[in-house]
């Protein structure tokens, strides 16, 4: 995997702390305390001292959304969106940021934190990960996180989350992609998606999408953002057929993922053939290709 | 009536006792830390158990709409072994800043040992630091004098007796502990400790404020509703369903709600979601999941 530039853990905790600053004053003291005390701890004292912070912050700090004060933050897995972390995660990025300085082992302290964690504060690793200089030192927690079935914590790996798109093998991707599909959790917040696509996960998809039909039961909409980037022409031809589903959701996917397909001359003509029937005036845009596909990649 | 069982150990019970309090009206537990009916042979284990009543245990419970708290601690049998101890001490500072823990406990002595008295006594210093209220388990042999020197401990570390509830009383010990600001709990059981007829007759003879009745109910012969029937017994005997409301549901929320961690507001019943799944693992066995609004 290639990253950009790394920057500075303290660049990232200076914008959460003004983020923080920002949205209100509960705990601002306390957590200023503890990242002081963090930078001045002894490498063998700071995960004591980074555990204990760490799983109290929540009630210090609450957990309003950071909303229009939330940073973009320029991540080495790429742009980290945190307007809808809440100021506990913010807080708790601090915290591990701050206990990086102290010349522990980043992959050791981010593993031992998740382990020792609850639910809400596994939640708070597994969005930080990508704040780490090297993320990719962290990815055996990552994928830990991956095998979870709390769909809480899952969703905070999968979804928002620029890690996996960044740092997962095409293996782990894949099962990432479907164990969403199985769960309900939207595609379209799998960052990365679109860009990772392969053949395997549009095969994967193919066989989901028939294991449900042959099961009678309903296909989940969405999976055509993760099934047409890289498919097969029958997969095509099963995307391209429900551009005339009943059900909007499925017309709206189908058509966002088969406008990337273009190249393809029966993609081509089913969407130009979709257009004039299409009833939905947004689909319709999508069709036509006036709006650009709303993929996670931006 | 709504009921809250301030004391009782649900890893050790079936979903049939989690589905059969939730219809008596219990609307939440705290599960104390305790033994494990034989000894712990290494500190994983300990890790594993807390992680186990803060994790998988308050998603079940959740699952039968019950909330569920829990108190982390030593317990006096196991303080015992020293060297164990001392790693689970180690542990206890970044486990007492957890959402979920509303206390220090169960602690307290079993054989009345100086092992014993030393962590109950760190353990009270931490409680102290924490903020958090403390649980203490009086002894099963030798319970007035076990009694006495906790009361005496508790003054000795110089933990606020508000913040302490000294548990499994009788009609020998709760006078003792009358005579302090400590809440007064007692464990009714199907035969030993306390009877829900006996309960009724003290909180006649003592009054209401600061009384706290649990279950205690464990992988031993107990009874998950003995909150609820000593309810019953309190209305059988005239006590108006305000007294039933404060003794057996807001009294000891409002104990724990000394840890800033729990309010009477906030235990109601949650909606039940059961399609919800935990670390791979759902309490259903093949059945239709119940879905709430």
């Amino acid at each position: 995997m290639s990253y950009s530039e790394p920057v500075a853990a303290a660049t990232h905790q200076d914008a959460l702390l003004q983020a923080l600053a920002g949205s209100g004053d509960a705990g601002l003291v306390w957590l200023r305390q503890n990242l002081e005390a963090l930078q001045q701890s002894a490498p063998e004292a700071v995960f004591a001292k980074l555990a204990g912070a760490h799983a109290g912050a929540r009630r210090r700090l609450g957990e309003a959304l950071l909303g229009a004060l939330g940073p973009e933050l320029s991540t080495a897995c790429g742009p980290l969106d945190t307007r809808a972390w809440g100021r506990d995660a913010a807080g708790r990025a601090c915290l591990l940021l701050a206990a990086l300085s102290g010349g522990a082992s980043h992959a050791e302290l981010a593993d031992a934190l998740y382990r020792s964690g609850d639910e809400g504060e596994r939640t708070a690793v597994v969005k930080s990960l990508c704040l780490l200089p090297n993320p990719a030192v962290a990815l055996t927690t990552a994928r830990v996180a991956a095998r979870t079935n709390s769909m809480r914590l899952y969703a905070a790996v999968a979804l928002d989350n620029p890690y996996p798109g960044q740092c997962y093998d095409d293996a782990d991707f894949n099962q990432l992609v479907l164990k969403c599909l199985f769960n309900g959790l939207p595609l379209n917040r799998v960052i990365g998606l679109q860009r990772r696509a392969n053949p395997r996960l549009a095969a994967m998809c193919e066989d989901y999408h028939d294991e449900r039909v042959a099961a009678g039961r309903t296909v989940p909409a969405d999976i055509w953002l993760a099934l047409a980037p890289c498919a097969s022409p029958r997969g095509l031809a099963l995307a391209c057929a429900r551009l005339a589903s009943e059900l909007p959701e499925h017309r709206r996917f189908a058509a966002q993922a088969l406008v990337a397909r273009r190249d393809s001359p029966e993609v081509e003509a089913a969407l130009a053939e979709r257009v004039a029937e299409e009833s939905d005036a947004e689909i319709r845009a999508i069709l036509a290709g006036a709006t650009r596909a709303a993929s996670a990649d931006a | 009536m709504r009921y809250f069982d301030p004391h009782i150990h649900m890893l050790s019970r079936t979903t049939d006792d989690y589905e059969n309090m939730a219809a008596a009206g219990i609307l939440g537990v705290v599960e104390p830390a305790f033994w494990q009916g034989q000894p712990r042979t290494q500190v994983g284990t300990f890790i594993d158990y807390f992680d186990a009543l803060l994790g998988w245990e308050p998603f079940r419970a959740s699952q039968f709409g019950i909330n569920h708290f829990c108190t982390i601690g030593i317990n006096p049998k196991e303080a015992n072994d020293v060297a164990l101890s001392e790693q689970v001490m180690a542990l206890m500072p970044r486990y007492l800043e957890k959402d979920g823990v509303v206390a220090v406990g169960e602690i307290g002595y079993d054989d009345i040992t100086p092992e014993e008295e030393r962590f109950f006594a760190e353990q009270l210093t931490l409680a102290k630091e924490h903020g958090l209220p403390a649980l203490i388990h009086t002894p099963h042999r030798d319970k007035v004098t076990g009694t006495e020197r906790s009361l005496a401990l508790v003054r000795e570390v110089g933990i606020n007796e508000e913040q302490v509830v000294v548990d499994h009383l009788n009609e020998l010990t709760l006078p003792l502990v009358m005579e302090t600001g400590c809440w007064r709990g007692h464990s009714v059981y199907p035969n030993t400790k306390m009877s829900e007829d006996r309960m009724v007759a003290l909180l006649k003879a003592y009054g209401t404020e600061k009384m706290i009745v649990n279950s205690a109910a464990d992988w031993g012969r107990s009874d998950p509703l003995k909150v609820p029937k000593t309810g019953q017994a309190m209305l059988a005997a005239g006590f108006s369903e305000d007294d039933v409301d404060l003794v057996l549901f807001r009294n000891p929320i409002n104990y724990y709600a000394q840890s800033g961690r729990i309010t009477v507001d906030q235990v109601t019943r949650p909606n039940i979601d059961q399609t919800r799944l935990y670390e791979d693992n759902s309490v259903l066995r093949g059945q239709t999941p119940l879905i709430e609004p």
